[in-house]
């Protein structure tokens, strides 16, 4: 049974996103078909759709059920919308998941696989290894694991109180537009149970790790298109000032490595990153409309992750789109990034409201 | 004015503790200002980078944000320094910038040098410990939440109340939110009868008589105590007989 849940754990969060992301990167002009770009753009696309269907889910005092089942229909959905537009849209070798264009890039990256790019992937692969398997216990858990551990026990969506389980009494106001925390919940209740403290501790941080290094690789390609040797040291560099960023508790690496399943260390490690990856793709590099739809999805995750997310994808996005602007004399930049902070503008004025 | 700037620049020094990382940090953008290379990414990341700055020190901004967000978590606004992207790409620029290899690898290790003795190495057995249990919580929360549920389950007692010491009433609902707790993490504002029932228990010396009383109160059908405290006769006085003893700590039920 434990090797079925596991199973459909890595269904859940590596697999279905690829599937989501494969129509967004086999349109991608850049580099369509990337796998990497594929998983990107779907696990931001999944964390959309989980946002916008548990808020009012949890002000209608749905089931936590209720939630994982909708999700689970409109996620799949989704994925099968996808596969058949990049179907039906784009050449075979530009779909990420397609036979022929699979055993392309893996015979690519083995020509890619230099010593420098083999350093990195051995200190990454370590960087996991001492997530997964080492212990480092937070307070904080007490909230944000428990409000998981709280949903699937009484099926609901925050209406207990995770500390004592007493009903709450009035709505948790800070915490209520962050349903990352359910977001736990309901991977437990689609992995048939898994505990959700197993998937906070245990299964989820090793890849929240290799999500982050993805978005630096990503970056990477941009900064250095072309230049594999740059992008290699690069990267290089990035685990060395990730690994020495333990000099005091409030790093984003400290964030990163020791507490990665809580929303707000994904807003320190991998939001940042990301918000810069979309705002160059969306406004240096011109990739149309969709990079704009993706940057939304991406502010829209940030809030889902913590109430901080608000502020923390407002700035960012803000600040790129003033620079892109005045470096390009691109005006339009300016409305479509409010557009795209749309879902953290509106929950800033509910915060400001509740 | 000046009292903000002091509170954003005494959460500056907490953040960066005793690191060169600004220093670093500093260089990066300096750098990626004046190198030839960097033409292309100038804006993206000095531009960005300086605006952060200036959006964070700045009295008029700081407050602002101070107001929203609180004083805090301010320090979390420094997550929007893209130290990792910046420092990264300026050094390789720094080092690809040199045309003789051998320069090149001198400019490689000085750099990582550099970043080594900048900040301090993360992953030491201080922050990482060896895996107690797949859970990655302290194991004697395991055994007495496991204890607690075994007992109530057969007395028939559903979502049992218990009592607990602060050393672990963070992590037995993180294993069975199926067990109430009478106080959480967050003692902050809690009922007279909570305080008192939080103040008791985390004496050193609790009393018997008042702890069963005010658990009665909380309608607290459990209490969990260190079993170093030997308390099982005076709690059975009061109808709290010890069920389990387990990771040091002694449960009693409330058969009264």
């Amino acid at each position: 049974m434990a090797v079925v849940k596991i199973v459909l754990f890595f269904l859940w969060v590596v697999v279905l996103p690829i599937l989501i992301g494969s129509f967004w990167s086999a349109k991608s002009y850049r580099d369509p078909g990337s796998l990497f770009l594929a998983y990107f753009y779907g696990v931001f696309i999944e964390f959309t759709l989980f946002e916008f269907l548990a808020i009012p889910m949890v002000f209608l005092r749905c089931s936590l059920r209720l939630l994982s089942f909708v999700w689970m229909a409109v996620s799949l959905l989704c994925a099968a919308l996808s596969l058949y537009k990049a179907r039906s849209q784009t050449a075979p070798a530009e779909r990420p998941y397609h036979k022929q264009a699979l055993m392309k890039k893996l015979t690519s990256l083995r020509k890619r696989l230099t010593p420098l790019l083999g350093v990195v992937l051995l200190c990454v692969s370590l960087q996991t290894a001492c997530v997964t398997f080492g212990q480092h216990i937070d307070d904080d858990d007490a909230f944000y694991v428990a409000t998981a551990v709280t949903a699937v026990e009484t099926d609901t969506l925050m209406e207990y109180n995770p500390y004592t389980g007493n009903l709450y009494q009035n709505i948790p106001t800070r915490y209520v537009l962050s349903s990352w925390p359910l977001y736990l919940a309901a991977l437990s209740t689609l992995c048939a149970g898994l505990h959700p403290t197993l998937i906070a501790h245990l299964l989820l941080p090793g890849p929240i790790v290799l999500f982050a290094y993805l978005i630096y690789a990503l970056i990477a390609g941009e900064l250095f298109a072309g230049d594999q040797h740059r992008q290699d040291l690069f990267l290089l560099f990035v685990v060395l000032i990730l690994s020495f960023s333990g000099f005091s508790v409030y790093s984003s690496g400290v964030f990163l490595f020791t507490r990665g399943w809580q929303g707000k260390a994904l807003v320190a490690a991998v939001i940042q990153p990301a918000l810069f990856f979309q705002c160059w793709r969306a406004m240096k590099d011109a990739e149309g409309k969709a990079a704009w739809f993706h940057l939304f999805c991406t502010v829209t995750s940030a809030c889902m992750f913590s109430s901080m997310g608000v502020v923390l994808s407002i700035v960012p996005v803000g600040v790129y789109a003033i620079v892109y602007s005045l470096e390009k004399k691109n005006w339009h930049y300016l409305p479509c990034s409010l557009l795209a902070c749309g879902s953290a503008v509106a929950c800033g004025v509910v915060y400001l409201i509740l | 004015m000046t009292a903000v700037f002091s509170e954003v620049f005494g959460q500056f020094s907490n953040y960066f503790a005793d690191s060169f990382y600004p220093l670093l940090f500093v260089f990066a953008l300096a750098l990626i200002f004046f190198h030839p290379y960097a033409r292309k990414e100038r804006s993206a990341l000095c531009g960005a980078n300086l605006l952060f700055l200036a959006i964070i020190f700045c009295p008029l901004t700081a407050s602002l944000i101070l107001k929203m967000i609180g004083s805090l978590v301010y320090w979390r606004m420094f997550w929007l320094l893209l130290i990792p992207v910046t420092v990264a790409f300026a050094l390789v620029c720094l080092i690809t910038g040199f045309s003789r290899k051998t320069i090149r690898a001198l400019a490689a290790v000085l750099s990582a040098a550099a970043v080594l003795c900048s900040g301090s190495f993360l992953f030491s057995g201080e922050t990482f410990l060896a895996r107690a249990n797949y859970f990655k919580i302290p194991t004697e929360a395991i055994y007495v939440a496991e204890s607690i549920s075994t007992h109530a389950e057969e007395e028939g007692i559903e979502n049992p109340k218990a009592v607990v010491p602060i050393a672990l009433c963070s992590y037995i609902r993180q294993y069975d939110a199926g067990i109430r707790l009478a106080y959480g993490r967050n003692m902050v504002k809690g009922e007279v009868t909570q305080t008192k029932l939080y103040e008791e228990i985390n004496s050193e010396a609790p009393r018997a008589r008042r702890l069963a009383r005010l658990a009665r109160k909380a309608e607290c059908s459990y209490i969990v105590l260190p079993a170093s405290l030997s308390l099982d006769e005076k709690l059975a006085k009061y109808s709290f007989v010890k069920i389990d003893e387990t990771g040091g700590y002694a449960i009693y039920y409330d058969y009264g």
